[in-house]
């Protein structure tokens, strides 16, 4: 019980939201989405004459640029094996 | 329906309340539900920015990654925290080369569009930076620096509300700009 109450108090310290980056290395690209929402959340409460459509607006164009995004990693990625498979 | 704006404030100062306050200049043209949205979602892609990479994912301009002022010497070479009486006597940067420093961290450019939250949040920045035992010292600061991915996430975020502010600000001053709808 000793050891293992010293060994968690030279563990490594617990997450504190702020003074350490969020441990999120491996699903960084989940954290797209909030900006993607929060960008076209903006966009269109600027567009839109009523603020009663901005939500499902909204909800179009983050769907819309999300879409271009995964599409854009994948037009990327077949480059990549393209430039690969011509090289070898 | 569509809000209704009122022309009874100038567009300058419907674009310093949105500096001010994300969403402030659409408040005092009473278009009140745009402003909260705007200032809400700004703030919140602003403050989620310094969640993901860390307060110290913030390059504060005119001072270093330990927390210490950049002063620089009579030739405009930089001089260590810890290199005293010389350190003392250095001009800092801001004052003597506000320019070199904004192109050495171009992000803050963005990040400032934020408004004063931006500001407030360089102070702890700073604070984070900064070794227990002074700028010059060993002992760790408290924030841990981030780097990668969710370091460029994080700067990103802060950017992103930045240059959205910058949207509303010039949004808003139009609108404001605007006869008052019928």
């Amino acid at each position: 019980m000793i050891a293992l109450a010293a060994r968690l108090a030279t563990a490594a310290p617990a997450y504190v939201p702020f003074m350490q980056p969020l441990p999120a290395w491996d699903y960084w690209y989940l954290l797209a989405v909030p900006l993607c929402a929060g960008v076209s959340v903006v966009y269109k409460s600027i567009r839109c004459r009523s603020m009663s459509t901005v939500p499902r607006e909204a909800a179009k164009a983050t769907f819309w640029i999300l879409a271009g995004l995964v599409g854009a990693a994948i037009a990327l990625m077949l480059l990549v094996k393209a430039f690969e498979w011509a090289g070898s | 329906m569509p809000e209704s704006s009122h022309a009874n404030v100038s567009p300058p100062l419907a674009a310093l309340a949105t500096w001010v306050v994300p969403g402030g200049g659409y408040w005092l043209i009473g278009q009140r539900g745009r402003g909260l949205t705007v200032g809400i979602t700004v703030v919140t892609l602003f403050i989620l920015g310094l969640l993901i990479g860390g307060v110290r994912a913030l390059e504060v301009p005119g001072w270093d990654d330990d927390g210490a002022k950049v002063r620089l010497n009579a030739e405009g070479l930089r001089i260590r925290p810890d290199d005293e009486p010389y350190y003392s006597r250095g001009t800092w940067v801001l004052s003597r080369n506000p320019l070199s420093e904004l192109r050495a961290k171009p992000w803050f450019i963005a990040q400032i569009l934020a408004g004063p939250v931006t500001l407030g949040s360089c102070a702890w920045s700073v604070w984070a930076s900064t070794h227990a035992d002074g700028p010059a010292g060993d002992a760790p600061a408290p924030g841990a620096a981030s780097h990668g991915r969710v370091n460029e996430i994080g700067v990103l975020y802060t950017a992103v509300a930045g240059m959205l502010n910058l949207l509303a600000i010039i949004d808003a001053s139009h609108r404001a700009s605007q006869p008052e709808a019928k």
